[in-house]
This record gives C-alpha cells, structure tokens and sequence, in this order.
C-alpha cells in the first residue's frame, strides 16, 4: 500500500507581496533585485504589514475547497537557516491557519470521482530565487540570489495522505491548478509548486522537494515507490528523512535525516497583529465565486446525467468546462471517453486542440449513424491533438449508405454460395463467417450490426 | 557647533559610536544607535553591522527631521539593547557624566550621557524593551519618557523584542520629554503594531492634576537603602503638597521579571537570526563554502558573549519539548501581569517606586555581576515593560551623591498622567521647573 | 541542568561556533539561569497567551504598488555581490 500527500504552494494573484507594497505585476521578468525594499530584503528596522488582497484570495481558496474557518487567524515565525531567505525565518502559520479541513473533488486514473481531503491553507511568503553556480546544488562554487521573489504571497495547501499512486497525485495538481485558476486566486505568471510526502507499508515517511512540473512529480514518485519497496522487499529500514528530485539523473538523493532536521522553534510574530475572518466579509467574497465544481455536479445530475458521470467530469475543471458547451444527449458518455483516452496517452487537459465544437461535430456524427461507435473513437483518438484532420477522418470513415452495403452483400453471396446456402438454415457460424467477408470487402466501413440484419433477412 | 560639542563629549564619555559630519537645522538630536538613519551608520552597538548604512529613516527619525532635528550622532548602546549597565558594548563603553567611573546605565546609555552632559540639547531618541529608557535617566539624573506599547512607531527600530520594543525620550526636563513625544507618537502604517491614533501634543498636560498614587511595598524588596531612603522622603514631600499615596501590591512581579527575560530573548534569538553574512553588514567571502559553515563563522565572528548567550537561551526556550513550558507560559504569565496591573490601576491613577534599585554602580562593581545578577536588577523596570504601561523617571534626590530616579507608571494610554506627575515632582524636587 | 552537549546542540541550531571553554561556561551559567527561571512554571498565569500588552486586530494594507528601493540603494550594503545578484554560500 502506498501513501502520498502533497504540499502545495499557489503563488496568489495579488498586485504587491504578502507583507509590504512591492509590485508582482511582470516579476518573472523584472531585473534581478528591482523588486525589492527594506522589507522583503529583511533589512534590519523593517517591519511587514499584511496586503489585504492575500486575506481575500486566501479565503477563496478556502471557500472554493470547502474549508473550516477560524474567527481570526495569525502568523508565526518559522526560524531556519537557509541561503535564499531574508531573515532567516518564514513568516507563515502555524497554530491558527487561515483555513482547515476542507477537501475537493478530483478523480483517479480511471474516471472514478474521489474526495481529496485537505489537512489545512497557510498563508505564507516565498523565499528568494536562488541560483547555484559552479554546479549542481551540493557541488556549486556559490550561489546568486534574486531578492524579487522574496516575499510573493503563498498558499500552502497541505492534504491528507490520500493518493495511493503517483497519477492520481498528478491528476489532483492540474485539477487543482484549473480550479484556481477559474476562482482567479492563481498568479496568471506561475503554475503550483508541489512537495510530497510518500510512504510504503512497513517504511516510514519520505519527503520529496525540488520538483518542478507535474509530470515531474509523478516521475519521482514513481522512483520513490521502487526505492522504498526495494528496500522493504530486502528488509532494509525506510528511514523517515528528506530527498531532493534530481531531474536530470531522475533520481532522488538524501537532503537530510530525521535527526539533522531543523528545529523550528515556532513563535507568533510579534510584529503582527491578529487579523478576524468575519462572517460579512466572508459573504461579500463568496458573491465573487464563480460556479464551482461540486455546484457543477448538482447541476449535471440535475440536468439528466449520470451522478458518477457527473462527478468524474467535475473532477477536472477544465473537463466540465469543455462539456458545458456540449448540447448533444450522448455527451456525457462521450467525456468519459475523451478522459480515459487522455489518460491512456498522457494528455492533459489543457493540451486538447479539439475545440468543443469539433467534438460535437464528431458526437453527432455518430448519433446518426454517420460513424460507427469504434470508428468516432479511433478517430476521436487522433483529432484531439490533429483537430485538422477531423473533417477528412470523419469523411473516409463514414457508415455505408443501404445501398451500398447491399451492393456489397450480393456481390460476397455470389462468391461464397456454399456458405449463404447453410446460412438461409439458420447456421450461425456461416453468418459470422459471411458478416466477416462483408466487413473487409466493405473496407470495414460497414456498421456490423447492420450488415447482420441484412444477412439475415436473405 | 553642536557638531563640535557632541565630539568633546564624545572624548570625555564615549558617547558616539558614529558621529554625524555636519548637523544643520534648528535643534540638536541624539539618536540610539537601534534607530536607523538614511545614510548614517547605524550598528544597534555591533559589530555585524559595523558597515551598515540605512537606506531608510525610522519614522520617528524622519518626523523630528520634518521640524527641524539635526541628527548630531548615533548613541552608544549594549549591543543589540542586551544589557542594564551599557558595558556589553562592541563598541567603547559610555562613562556617566556625572562620576567617569560609574555606568551611565543601559542600554540607552549614550543618549542619557549626551543629555546629562551638553548644553545644546533638550532630548535624545531612547528605546526600551525592558527598562533601557528609566534606566539611564535614573542614573544619569536625567528625565526619561516610555510612551505606552504601539503609541510610537518602531519602524527603522533594529528589533530586540517587538513584542515589548518602545521607542521614548531622555529628555532635560519633563515638558521637553512630553514635547518630543508629541511630535514622534501617532500612527504609522508602516508599523503593524502602531495603534491606531491620531497625533497629538502633550506637553499640556504639564499642569497639576488630582492624582491618586499607588506605592507598591514589593518595589522596595531590594532596594539599597540609599535610594529606598530618597524615594520615601519624594514620596513624602509630593504628600505635603496634597498628593496623597496608598500603598498597593503587585505580587506577580518576580514572576513578570522571568516571563520577560523568556519572551524577550525567544523573539531576539528569531530576530538576530538575519545577521548572517548575506545582504548586508559583516562578511567573508562565500566561495567554496557551505552555508551552515558561512553562517555559523560569521556569527560567531560579529556577535559578542552576551548576545551569543541571549540567543541560546532564547532558541532553547523556543525549541520542540521546551516551548510549552517556557515561551507559551511565558506569555500567559504576561496576561497574568497585565491583569493585574489594571486591577490595581482603577484604584490609583499612577504607581510610584524607586526606577532602579541601585544609583549607578561603579564598572568595578558591575564586573563582579553574574549574568543572572545583571537580569535580577532590571526586576522594577521590567513589569511595567512587559504589560507595555507608559513610565516616566525623573531625578528625586541623591544618594551617594548620585542621583536617584522615581518612577512613575500609568495604565495603557495615560501619558497625561504620568506627565502630569512628573511634571509636579519635578516642580517640587527642585528640577528645572519653578 | 543545561548539559554542554545541549548547549552544543542550541548552539547548532542557532548558526554559533563555540569553543569547548565556551560551551563549559555557557552549560554553566545557562544552568543557574535556566533554574531560577523554574519560578515561571509555578507562576500565576492567565488563561490565554498575551502576543502583545495591547489587543492588536486587522492592520492591513491596500493591494496598491509602491515604490521599490532603487538598484544601488538596495545593494548599497552588500559587500559580496555578482553583477545585480547577492552573493552567497553553497546552498548545501
């Protein structure tokens, strides 16, 4: 049995930092340490003072995952010593957090909805961009930072331990990237940061940092899972430490042991007040959201679809947006299988170039005959990445009209006159035989349960 | 020329640990080397940031500028504020005015020496985070203001305790104290804990007012005789004139002495962490090296004992296992303090007790202290620190020929009456008044 | 009691080179401070921890850009430096 749990960091769409006025607007591509003033450069005499934006986003964050909310909140300092921080203590939360307890609709690799609970939201700032010259992190001569970061507010959301491989990992991060998005809580410059926490049965916990991209995420877990069970299955201790993801070897490497751990030694920061959530300002940002996945699901079930369909398609944001703009009655059967064929080809969501509007052209197609069942899915296959080609794979496949299928029928009874002969008594395996000859005559064209029809009314 | 005298005191007592090249404007100011000055060397007395020069003013810095202040130099202080006497300097020790071979008290020490000594100035800029503002006045027989927690911003104060840190006055008089404190108090947004108040003067409320005094008996446990016996015979004389007093209790106060020392070291040790041999101050080439090494070699390199010794109590008091039992209980005994005190303020208006327990020890004296003996002589200013109350000291008489100060403490946010008070006993003390 | 071994432990955590006379001296006074400090776990106390001596609530910010220090001014201090970059140690 595998365990996994994600700590995810969501840079906030705010204008300025967590805790004093410098701009994020553009910072990916501001000049290094342009973005800076006494207070994110930790420069002593500087004092932080909360941007009331983070507050909001950070609540709509905890609304749109269905979080407990405390009557007030606030920040503690977490003291380590690291070379791309500003004080050398984090400014985030600890005992009171903006939000707890909440948990979001996603689904597993097979389309099968799952709750993913999530333990708590801290509101945090970001450390420093920091390069390493000379060589990888553990080998470099030095290192350069670039303070512009410092301080850009953060979400972390931390869930429980309930992923049991790493593609359902995977999947809850773009899931979870898409509904922030929606909310307009996500930084439009950055995408999540993810660190894991993993566990086999009869080994301790791991944590992975230094990940960078889902996919990432997936692969080093994916490594840690053969690790771990490796050392299990040689009955070697999995001990409880922190690995770093090295994406270049694809392995992960020892940062440090339980007991080289740093003691945080969490006080309140005294430079803070408390800050009270309340149940007003709590309505007013609730106005803002937009419809959110699991009104979604209500409203699917309510409209005529399925509730496990339903719920599979609300699992992905970006999947129940897709088919919001499908009208046709089959459509909702037709996302379970645009979903499994993203997953069998490692698609994401956001990489589809069908538009809606083709893949209806394609439903449609099939719902009138036009296209057989497996031909719309041979051909919904190729068009999701090569939607140009849709209107010439839809032509070439097109079901043969009657009158061509009869033409096709008689010329095959002529040569086989034995065969037609037993199948006019009833003979079964002649009619499989003879539906076999039509099929490839016909190019396989030819709907199978049509031409069986027709066979039999000889 | 106030250049010129800040240098001969400076000879004279070692005042200054940077002096300003020129002061132009129309009054003199001393500032605590804790408060950051544009483009004036600010060290908060150490010697990791011997080479720091401040891109930014305090707020207060920048609102005595706004009327007029010439910044004439950067006082001495302990390092970091860590200390009673302003002997746990990196830099010289200041000497007290009035007698070379005492302390002029700490840590706000060169700003008490500077009012004590020149004829120029009227007040200095002092900061307290246990005592360091009463302190000083008191030995220095000078007047020394603590405005209530958050009345005056701390932006551009390098941090000793920001839960506790207070920037005030040492001041020649109680109306230039209560003066200066109209022009630095009020909100600043820049400071989250600044409290939300207009600014306002208060050198009117030099005036008599009907006040009811409050001696607590555990302020005169271990008090040398000397200053227990000036302050009784104040405390006597402000009752001749129809001041009358009662005596009250305050039982928490070793306790609060203890609570203090823990919350005030916890928040240092996490405050002190950011001198590191990054961004700013003292440094060493990083090449070829690893951080936990760098860090640890310049720390060890910039900071001084006492400093090395309140950041290891301060981490431990902090770290998982110890935590609950000293930081948490801490500042529930800190709630405990403040209770009380407020209790006992709805029955008097402002307490009244000797500001230190000793006149100015000799450094000869004050080399034979354990550290334990030093945190124990704060035991009076301290309470009132931790429950953030507003303080005033000011010189009520001699004992050895050096002056004695009497303290006065009122609730959150009655600096009236602690001027009021001040101002009254200095009339009646023979102070520059009357 | 304040061991030397937990003195050296603090002292880890908290980036401090000691000597072997240091740390002797610091177990040593650590102890007897550490021990009068014991008075605090029987000391009265209140219900709620006390963050600050006044209540504090809700200083926030508008979201609205100020600003920055200029290039020279916010590297005006650091003495290892690269181009516009802070220098610093190996990250491991």
């Amino acid at each position: 049995m595998v365990k996994i749990g994600l700590e995810v960091h969501a840079y906030l769409n705010t204008h300025t930092k967590l805790f004093c006025s410098c701009s994020t607007i553009g910072i990916t591509e501001a000049v290094e340490n342009s973005r800076v003033c006494p207070t994110c450069l930790g420069l002593p005499g500087s004092k932080p003072v909360l941007n009331s934006s983070a507050i909001n986003v950070g609540l709509k964050i905890a609304l749109s995952l269905q979080c407990k909310l405390p009557k007030e909140m606030f920040f503690s300092r977490k003291t380590y010593f690291y070379p791309d921080m500003s004080k050398n203590y984090q400014i985030t939360q600890y005992e009171i957090p903006i939000a707890s307890k909440g948990k979001m609709e996603s689904a597993d690799e097979s389309g099968k909805p799952f709750s993913v609970s999530i333990t708590r939201l801290n509101l945090e700032e970001d450390p420093a961009k920091i390069e390493h010259v000379g060589g990888s992190i553990t080998e470099a001569k030095y290192t350069l930072l670039d303070y512009n970061r410092s301080g850009l507010p953060l979400c972390e959301i931390v869930t429980d331990p309930v992923f049991k491989t790493p593609r359902q990992a995977r999947l809850f991060l773009q899931n979870l990237e898409a509904v922030l998005r929606y909310i307009g809580a996500l930084h439009p410059l950055f995408s999540l940061k993810a660190d894991a926490n993993i566990s086999v049965t009869g080994g301790e916990r791991v944590e992975v940092k230094n990940v960078t991209g889902y996919r990432e995420v997936e692969r080093a877990l994916q490594f840690e899972i053969v690790r771990q069970n490796n050392l299990v299955r040689r009955g070697e201790k999995v001990e409880r430490e922190t690995r770093l993801w090295d994406a270049q070897a694809k392995v992960t490497r020892t940062m440090r042991k339980k007991e080289t751990e740093e003691d945080y030694g969490y006080i309140f920061d005294p430079d803070l007040p408390r800050f009270s959530i309340s149940k007003e300002s709590m309505k007013i940002i609730s106005k803002t959201l937009p419809e959110l996945p699991r009104e979604k699901i209500a409203r699917f079930i309510k409209s005529g679809v399925p509730r496990e369909i339903a719920k599979s398609i609300a699992g992905d944001l970006q999947l129940a947006l897709f088919f919001e703009k499908l009208k046709s009655k089959s459509a909702p059967r037709w996302m379970l299988l645009l979903k499994k064929t993203l997953n069998y080809n490692d698609i994401l969501v956001s990489e589809i170039k069908l538009s809606p509007e083709q893949f209806e052209k394609l439903i449609v197609a099939v719902e009138k005959g036009e296209l057989s069942e497996r031909a719309g899915e041979l051909i919904l296959r190729e068009a999701i990445l090569k939607p140009e080609k849709l209107t010439k794979l839809i032509e070439d496949n097109r079901t043969l009209s009657e009158k061509e299928l009869k033409k096709i029928i008689s010329e095959v009874i002529k040569k086989e006159k034995s065969a037609a002969k037993i199948l006019r008594k009833g003979n079964r395996k002649a009619l499989e035989f003879l539906v076999g000859k039509v099929m490839k005559a016909s190019d396989r064209k030819a709907e199978p349960k049509n031409v069986k029809k027709m066979l039999r009314k000889l | 020329m106030w250049i010129k005298e800040a240098q001969e005191l400076d000879k004279k007592y070692n005042i200054f640990i940077t002096l300003a090249e020129k002061a132009e404007g129309k009054f003199p100011l001393a500032v605590k080397d804790n408060i950051c000055t544009d483009g004036l060397r600010t060290t908060a007395g150490s010697k990791i940031l011997h080479n720091y020069i401040p891109p930014f003013d305090a707020t207060v810095v920048q609102r005595l500028k706004a009327v007029g202040a010439a910044v004439v130099g950067k006082t001495a202080m302990d390092e970091f504020g860590f200390g009673t006497f302003s002997v746990n300097c990196a830099y010289k020790v200041p000497k007290n005015p009035l007698n070379t071979d005492r302390s002029c008290g700490g840590s706000s020490g060169g700003s008490a020496a500077y009012i004590a000594a020149s004829k120029h100035a009227k007040f200095a800029l002092g900061q307290s985070t246990g005592g360091s503002i009463s302190c000083p006045a008191a030995f220095c027989g000078v007047v020394g203001l603590t405005p209530t927690y958050g009345l005056v911003s701390r932006y551009g104060l390098i941090d000793y305790g920001n839960s506790l840190d207070k920037i005030g006055l040492l001041a020649k008089t109680v109306e230039d104290a209560a003066f200066a404190l109209g022009i630095i108090a009020g909100h600043d947004p820049k400071d989250s804990t600044s409290l939300p108040l207009e600014r306002r003067g208060y050198a009117k409320h030099c005036i008599p007012q009907d006040l009811k005094i409050g001696v607590p008996k555990e302020y005169f446990e271990s008090v040398e005789t000397g200053v227990e016996k000036a302050v009784w015979v104040a405390i006597k004389k402000l009752e001749a004139e129809g001041i009358e007093y009662r005596e009250v209790s305050l039982p928490s106060t070793k306790s609060a002495l203890f609570s203090y020392y823990i919350i005030a070291m916890c928040e240092a040790s996490t405050n002190l962490a950011k001198y590191c041999g990054l961004r700013y101050g003292l440094s060493e080439n990083p090449e070829g090296r690893s951080f936990n090494e760098y860090f640890s070699s310049v720390r060890t390199k910039g900071f001084g004992q006492e400093v090395k010794r309140r950041i290891l109590m301060g981490t431990f008091a902090r770290m998982a296992g110890y935590r609950e039992a000293y930081y948490l209980k801490a500042l529930k005994v800190r709630a405990n303090v403040i209770a009380e005190f407020k209790r006992v303020l709805k029955s008097v208006d402002v307490l009244a007790a000797p500001t230190m327990p000793m006149i100015a020890p000799r450094f000869s004296e004050i080399a034979s202290l354990t550290p334990l003996q030093h945190y124990t002589s704060d035991v009076l200013t301290v309470p009132a620190n931790l429950a953030g109350l507003p303080q005033i000291s000011v010189p009520c008489g001699k004992s050895e020929g050096m002056p004695v100060g009497l303290h006065f403490i009122g609730n959150h946010l009655a600096e009236n009456k602690i001027i009021s008070a001040g101002w009254f006993a200095e009339k009646i003390f023979g102070g520059k008044h009357g | 009691m304040i061991t030397k071994e937990t003195v050296g432990r603090v002292a880890k955590v908290a980036r401090l080179n000691l000597t072997e006379e240091e740390l002797e001296k610091f177990s040593h006074e650590l102890s007897s401070i550490m021990e009068a400090f014991e008075e605090l776990k029987k000391a009265k106390a209140g219900k709620e921890p006390a963050f600050h001596p006044i209540v504090l609530r809700d200083s926030v910010r508008a979201d609205i850009a100020e600003h920055c220090l200029t290039e020279d001014k916010a590297l005006q201090n650091a003495e290892q430096k690269e181009g516009k970059f802070i220098k610093g140690p190996r990250a491991v």
